[in-house]
């Protein structure tokens, strides 16, 4: 009878073990996947990268859609835009910006350099 | 008492037994040799029969149809630094089953469906000023042709006209903007066919047309412009590389066929060794089965990903690295 209930406190122990190891793992990853944006200054204007924990998912140093290489012009644009892409990201949607959002965003007046 | 620790015993030993051969399973399926890594980013992007090139390092790929819009945004993915930027937009309307390929560090995509009608327009992108240009059209508007850079020119052919499928090519001289029509393929009219290139030959196969998948494959000369026949894609009995909407690459001198649509969409994917003339399966593509997909390659390294299955619209993207082991947990 101990014996078996020795075997089976084992086996309990091990279980909670393993459970306990897969939320710990999780937890420890989960921020690491975590969407953000961060402007970069690129001297004579700006730009955003779209990062994934770390790793830079998205560098954008030129307005998206934009022919030519056209770079924000105030940090403030770019961070709204980053963060427009950010939103869409996290809502399962495509990443690409359309003419319609540079509008909505007040960008499509940077045009013409 | 005995009997009780005996039951504990054998419920244990099954659980261990089952944990052992599912660890297993995966071993079981790896006769074929290739690998594929996911590197997919683009969750929530899906797309289809995009069109684009491989500049140096980057991959550039965009159109396509999400099962909703035809799309005119355009995309740069860096192989280098892992990380994608979204370029000019496409000037031409948003459109599916466009050609694209590079000729001499310069972009070109055109022809393609955009909903309505089969399109004529094309357009160089120039990577060093992010600009697209517009360039003279294709003299007969088709969709689901094949496109590839060579020599110097640009080479169209086969596709499908929204009356007929065609066998016609024509090539495009950028020096003087200008299409000439290339005489000499011998092979059957055709929709979504495939090409890749392997130390400047330019191998074409699969496609289809009225119902019927082709088993014929040619090797196209740049440097005499003539065609010659290779053998049958069915020419051994247990190859099965005939298809439509596959997608074609090449990788350290062998080709491959990946992908694409039999009946139905397929993940197989075959590989093609220049100097036997012969095919021998790969590891299938690791994702969803899917047609329409896209590949890009800088000669080192390639990524095949998006396409659709069914109506189900992909977004993931894979590294495949067809000599080595099945891996399945990357």
């Amino acid at each position: 009878m101990s014996s078996t209930i020795k075997y089976s406190v084992v086996i309990v122990l091990f279980l909670a073990l393993v459970f306990g190891y897969s939320i710990y793992n999780q937890s420890a990853t989960s921020p690491s996947q975590l969407f953000h944006s961060e402007v970069v200054d690129l001297n004579d204007g700006y730009g955003y990268q779209i990062m994934r924990g770390e790793k830079v998912i998205i560098l954008q140093e030129y307005i998206p859609g934009l022919s030519g290489k056209q770079k924000f012009e105030t940090e403030e644009q770019a961070l709204k835009t980053a963060s427009l892409v950010l939103s869409k990201i996290e809502d399962g949607e495509s990443p690409m910006l359309l003419p319609s959002d540079l509008v909505e965003l007040n960008i499509s007046t940077v045009v013409d350099h | 008492m005995n009997k009780r620790k005996s039951y504990v015993y054998k419920i244990t030993g099954i659980a261990l037994l089952a944990m052992v051969i599912t660890s297993c399973s995966s071993d079981d399926d790896g006769d074929d040799l290739g690998n594929w890594v996911d590197k997919s980013v683009f969750d929530g992007s899906p797309r289809s029969s995009m069109s684009g090139f491989t500049i140096d390092n980057v991959g550039y790929m965009g159109v396509g149809y999400d099962g909703d819009d035809y799309l005119a945004s355009f995309w740069a993915y860096d192989i280098e630094g892992d990380y994608w930027s979204q370029k000019a937009d496409f000037p031409g309307a948003a459109r599916n089953a466009a050609v694209g390929f590079e000729i001499d560090g310069t972009g070109y995509i055109g022809s393609g469906y955009d909903g309505v009608d089969e399109l004529t327009d094309f357009y160089s992108y120039n990577t060093a000023s992010n600009t697209w240009t517009e360039i003279a059209p294709l003299t007969t508007a088709r969709r689901s042709a094949v496109g590839f850079g060579a020599n110097g020119f640009g080479y169209v052919g086969t596709g499908y006209d929204g009356e007929n499928d065609r066998k016609d090519f024509w090539k495009y001289n950028p020096a003087n903007d200008s299409w000439t029509e290339l005489v000499g393929f011998g092979g059957n009219k055709r929709r979504s066919a495939t090409t890749f290139t392997i130390d400047g030959l330019v191998y074409l196969g699969t496609g289809v047309s009225n119902g019927v998948y082709l088993d014929d494959f040619w090797v196209f000369d740049p440097t005499t412009e003539s065609w010659t026949k290779k053998l049958d894609l069915d020419e051994e009995d247990d190859y099965a590389v005939q298809r439509s909407n596959a997608v074609g690459f090449a990788l350290n001198g062998y080709g491959y066929i990946a992908t694409g649509e039999l009946g139905g969409a397929t993940n197989t994917v075959w590989e093609y060794d220049p100097v036997s003339d012969e095919w021998e399966q790969k590891t299938s593509f690791e994702g969803a089965t899917r047609q329409d997909a896209i590949a890009f390659s800088n000669g080192s390294r390639v990524f095949i990903g998006m396409g659709r299955t069914g109506t189900l619209y992909l977004d993931d993207l894979d590294e495949f690295f067809p000599q080595d082991e099945y891996e399945e947990e990357d």
